[in-house]
């Protein structure tokens, strides 16, 4: 188990081969070797580290290994698994419908919220898994990017195109769609 | 064991000059922003997605516009005469390929009857040192690109060129062109797949490590060519069989010292087949795949020519064959001259009958057939197998995992890792379920 603190001094207790899937967690531990000191994660809160590592109420069929970062006083159980552990494309491939519905509940959060888990995901070095589901449509099966307008919404974005730059972009879209 | 204080200063050092208080999507760092944008993006979608991702506002339209890299991935190009809206087209393509400069492209042009357009190849061949990857496809069938278009590609400067295609039919002929232009400015070419008419084909032949090679011309032709080949690691050769079973003339052995794997098709109505094998010598070959399916004829093969290229190729460990008319007996020779043969694969093979299956059973006394055989594949044989000489065969190469810790000497042979079979009905679909009920790695299809 490895003990990892929060920055604002929160202690979550998990196994070895779940935070390894960070590789700044990863590359830590095998510079420092074994070790039952904590491992201060500065730049992640508390409230990022959960949402990035525990479950939501997600589809149940995913699998089940009841192992991931829980509060150390506290062990949860839970069907459906932390965005940490999703590593595997053929795993992430066969639970494409399941997805969805989980990103749109693990999505809303808000938007102060939404920044800081990219952050934080980009500090843990787990980008791969994690910021590509902002952008993502996963109701697609091979998950092409979000319409321009959902990424919009999602992120709160003002459509700041000048009348010139729409009439471009007209042109790109009937481009892709005769190509 | 560290202390919290080596921790603490490891992470210090690591730590990147990221904070996590801003909270305006603007305050992304652009880094960050344009490689979530990399990771959004699937080849199969990618134009559709880098659009979407410039279309959401005027920030991320210029971080996408000033990362070339967004604009690299596999695009066809509608070389085709007579599309109804060319001008949009050309405007759209001419953008697009300009948001990749100076990195490298990879391009698939896409030729048909009604001719190219001047215009859209112009733009094409104008980033021609910027082509990593060249594919010419032919939208019909029957219909071959014109000889001319080599020759314009030929003439262009392909300093980045890796890998070309030029399909798998021949040019058509041209009479102000009677030959096949000289490729000679392709310094880093690695890739090539080209059909050849004759043996004159100028190409950087020697830099080579991947080759499809489809021969139109007597097969002598394709092995001339491979002479000149002499770094190939991977080889896929389409030719005819030859009229008979002796080359036209005498040939020194060509020598493939890093050819990995070859997978030689033939077709047509020329029967012999093993004159190939005769001149060629492949040390290093793991992996040969052998496809008679395009054969019109009965094939003629010397087992003799097929084993003296086997010595001259000891370290097969995988052999694939696709239809054919081998007999069994040279399948079983063929088996006795590869030492190293771990995975069998076959095809629509009638020669695969009881009489292979029974050399291949494996009793302490006698020396084993294919020692290093774990992993078989049977595809569609017909019916020429007996349901319990398979399934005896099967069993003497296999030993559960307490069988084998309780043995005080190693098996003979290697045990199953994979085995599969396709097509099999009646007896023998359930002597196999049988089998793999008693842990049989078999997968029934």
């Amino acid at each position: 188990m490895v003990l990892l603190v929060t920055s604002d001094n929160e202690q979550f207790q998990t196994e070895k081969d779940i935070v390894e899937r960070s590789v700044l967690i990863k590359n830590m531990l095998e510079d420092v070797g074994e070790s039952d000191q904590p491992i201060p994660l500065p730049n992640v809160s508390s409230s990022v580290l959960k949402k990035v590592t525990q479950p939501s109420t997600g589809p149940t069929e995913i699998d089940v290994r009841g192992r991931y970062l829980s509060t150390a006083s506290t062990t949860v159980e839970s069907p459906s698994r932390p965005p940490i552990l999703e590593q595997s494309q053929d795993e992430t491939r066969k639970r494409t419908t399941d997805i969805s519905e989980w990103d749109q509940k693990f999505i809303t959060v808000d938007q102060e919220m939404l920044f800081e888990i990219i952050l934080a995901a980009n500090y843990l070095d787990i980008k791969s898994l994690l910021c590509r589901r902002w952008l993502q449509d996963g109701s697609q099966h091979d998950q092409g990017a979000r319409p321009p307008e959902e990424i919009r919404k999602l992120f709160n974005i003002v459509n700041d195109f000048t009348p010139e730059e729409e009439a471009q972009i007209k042109k790109e879209n009937e481009w892709a769609e005769d190509r | 064991m560290q202390s919290k204080a080596d921790i603490g200063r490891f992470i210090e050092d690591s730590d990147s000059e990221l904070g996590i208080s801003s909270l305006a999507i603007d305050s992304i760092p652009i880094e960050l922003l344009v490689g979530i944008f990399k990771l959004s993006i699937h080849d199969n979608t990618h134009v559709e997605g880098v659009f979407r991702i410039s279309q959401v506002c005027s920030h991320w339209r210029q971080a996408t516009h000033n990362t070339p890299c967004l604009w690299t991935r596999p695009l066809r190009v509608d070389l085709r005469k007579g599309r109804p809206s060319q001008g949009v087209y050309l405007d759209g393509l001419s953008s697009w390929l300009g948001r990749s400069v100076p990195l490298p492209v990879n391009l698939t042009l896409l030729l048909g009857s009604s001719g190219i357009s001047e215009r859209i190849l112009e733009e094409i061949l104008k980033i021609s040192p910027r082509w990593q990857c060249l594919r010419l496809r032919v939208a019909e069938v029957l219909w071959r690109p014109p000889l001319s278009l080599a020759s314009l590609l030929a003439e262009c400067r392909l300093d980045s060129l890796e890998k070309l295609d030029l399909g798998r039919e021949a040019f058509s002929k041209d009479i102000n062109l009677p030959a096949f232009p000289h490729f000679d400015n392709l310094p880093r070419l690695k890739s090539l797949t080209i059909c050849i008419e004759s043996s004159v084909v100028c190409m950087p032949w020697a830099q080579l490590t991947y080759l499809r090679l489809e021969c139109d011309s007597p097969p002598d032709d394709a092995l001339d060519t491979l002479a000149q080949c002499a770094n190939l690691a991977v080889a896929s050769i389409h030719i005819s069989g030859w009229e008979s079973g002796e080359l036209t003339a005498h040939r020194d052995i060509i020598t493939l010292t890093n050819l990995d794997t070859l997978f030689l098709a033939f077709s047509g109505l020329n029967k012999y087949v093993t004159p190939f094998f005769g001149c060629l010598a492949a040390p290093a070959l793991a992996t040969l795949t052998l496809d008679f399916s395009s054969m019109y004829s009965d094939m003629q093969w010397t087992r003799a020519c097929f084993v003296d290229f086997q010595l001259r190729a000891p370290n097969i460990t995988r052999l694939k064959i696709y239809f054919g008319d081998l007999t069994p007996e040279d399948l079983t020779t063929a088996l006795q001259h590869a030492p190293s043969l771990a995975e069998l694969e076959l095809k629509y093979c009638s020669f695969f009958d009881d009489a292979v299956v029974s050399a291949l059973y494996c009793e302490d006394v006698v020396k084993p057939l294919a020692p290093c055989l774990h992993y078989l594949v049977l595809h569609l044989i017909p019916k020429v197998l007996t349901a319990d000489i398979l399934a005896g065969m099967l069993a003497s190469r296999w030993w559960t995992d307490s069988e084998l810790a309780t043995r005080l000497d190693l098996p003979a042979v290697a045990r199953w890792t994979y085995l599969k079979f396709t097509g099999f009905r009646g007896q023998l679909w359930d002597r196999m379920a049988d089998l793999q009920r008693e842990g049989l790695p078999i997968r029934l299809r």
